[in-house]
């Protein structure tokens, strides 16, 4: 088997969504909504102290190395998209409430992310400048806390 | 992504309400961790570090050197992944150097390199993942008991590597 021989079975990681509630979300068991994103998405937003918002992204919904994304209609990427307008609503709830917002995610958006992606997200986050503090990522190059600023669309 | 040996931890801080007063926190990434690892198995063997033994799919000359061969906190080549050793040594020294941090960032990548194919058939891909997860993060919660620890997942981080809602057909 190949990674290209990989398909598309619908939403199926369940095994993994819902061990991370136990496992990433005892930090945040008490916020119903960051629990219930984190179980069917894998991702969340919740706020450890007033005034900080922590989101945590999942960016094998964005990145190209999860071959199910060429496919613009796989479940990833509608799982994708629907992350992406949670995204929206997460930054611009922060905005209104003055809250500082720290993203974290995996992989960086420098030529892995999904063609077109990298441009909406800068467009997003530059719409709130003073929100979005901090943008820890892995990333090979360096330990950035601001590739969501500074980061160059390759695509 | 992955960084093969290397535990990847850095200090941050940044603004919340006051710039003089800044939020701090530690930032850690690709901890690849590998209850496998073995200190004196081969380089250049095809072992990721990992004994025939302790990791039935490697060759069988996967066995520990008495001098020589992987070295106690990691290794460059072989694609090897970390051993528990320069983790734990990683965590104490986040904890010594800066104990009182609000918050703690692991931004994913916690499985050994490989982890996709399980070592044993008693320990399934998937089971070795969240163990592998439980242990990074159970770690950080004990060394920062007053912080709140966060992370994400990434493509170590799921069965077959790298992609999410694939069928189980292609788990293992």
């Amino acid at each position: 088997m190949t990674i290209d021989d990989v398909v598309d079975a619908g939403p199926t990681q369940a095994w993994l969504y819902d061990a991370l509630v136990e496992l990433f979300g005892a930090t945040f068991a008490a916020d119903v909504a960051a629990i219930e994103t984190l179980r069917t998405g894998g991702y969340y937003a919740t706020s450890p102290e007033p005034g900080l918002k922590v989101v945590g992204l999942n960016t094998l919904y964005w990145s190209t190395v999860n071959p199910l994304l060429k496919n613009a209609s796989s479940a990833a990427s509608i799982a994708g998209e629907k992350q992406f307008e949670w995204f929206e609503s997460v930054l611009t709830e922060a905005s209104a409430a003055g809250d500082a917002v720290v993203l974290l995610g995996h992989i960086p958006p420098h030529g892995a992310w999904v063609p077109g992606l990298f441009s909406r997200f800068r467009a997003l986050v530059t719409r709130f400048p003073n929100v979005v503090r901090a943008g820890p990522s892995d990333t090979s190059t360096s330990l950035a806390f601001r590739w969501p600023l500074i980061a160059t669309d390759c695509h | 992504m992955n960084l093969s040996t290397a535990t990847l931890f850095a200090a941050a801080a940044f603004a919340v309400a006051a710039p003089d007063a800044p939020v701090l926190a530690w930032h850690v990434t690709d901890s690849h961790l590998d209850p496998y690892y073995e200190e004196g198995i081969p380089l250049g063997a095809g072992c990721y570090c990992e004994s025939h033994a302790a990791c039935a799919r490697m060759p069988a000359a996967c066995v520990p050197r008495v001098t020589g061969g992987a070295g106690p906190f990691g290794e460059p080549q072989d694609n090897c992944a970390t051993p528990v050793a320069l983790w734990s040594a990683a965590v104490e020294f986040m904890a010594s150097t800066a104990p009182g941090v609000r918050l703690v960032f692991h931004t994913g990548d916690f499985s050994e390199a490989g982890a996709a194919a399980a070592c044993s058939s008693s320990s399934p891909a998937q089971a070795q993942v969240l163990s592998l997860v439980n242990r990074s993060m159970s770690s950080l919660r004990a060394a920062f008991p007053s912080a709140a620890v966060f992370s994400v997942v990434a493509n170590h981080d799921t069965v077959p590597g790298d992609v999410v809602d694939a069928g189980p057909a292609q788990a293992c």
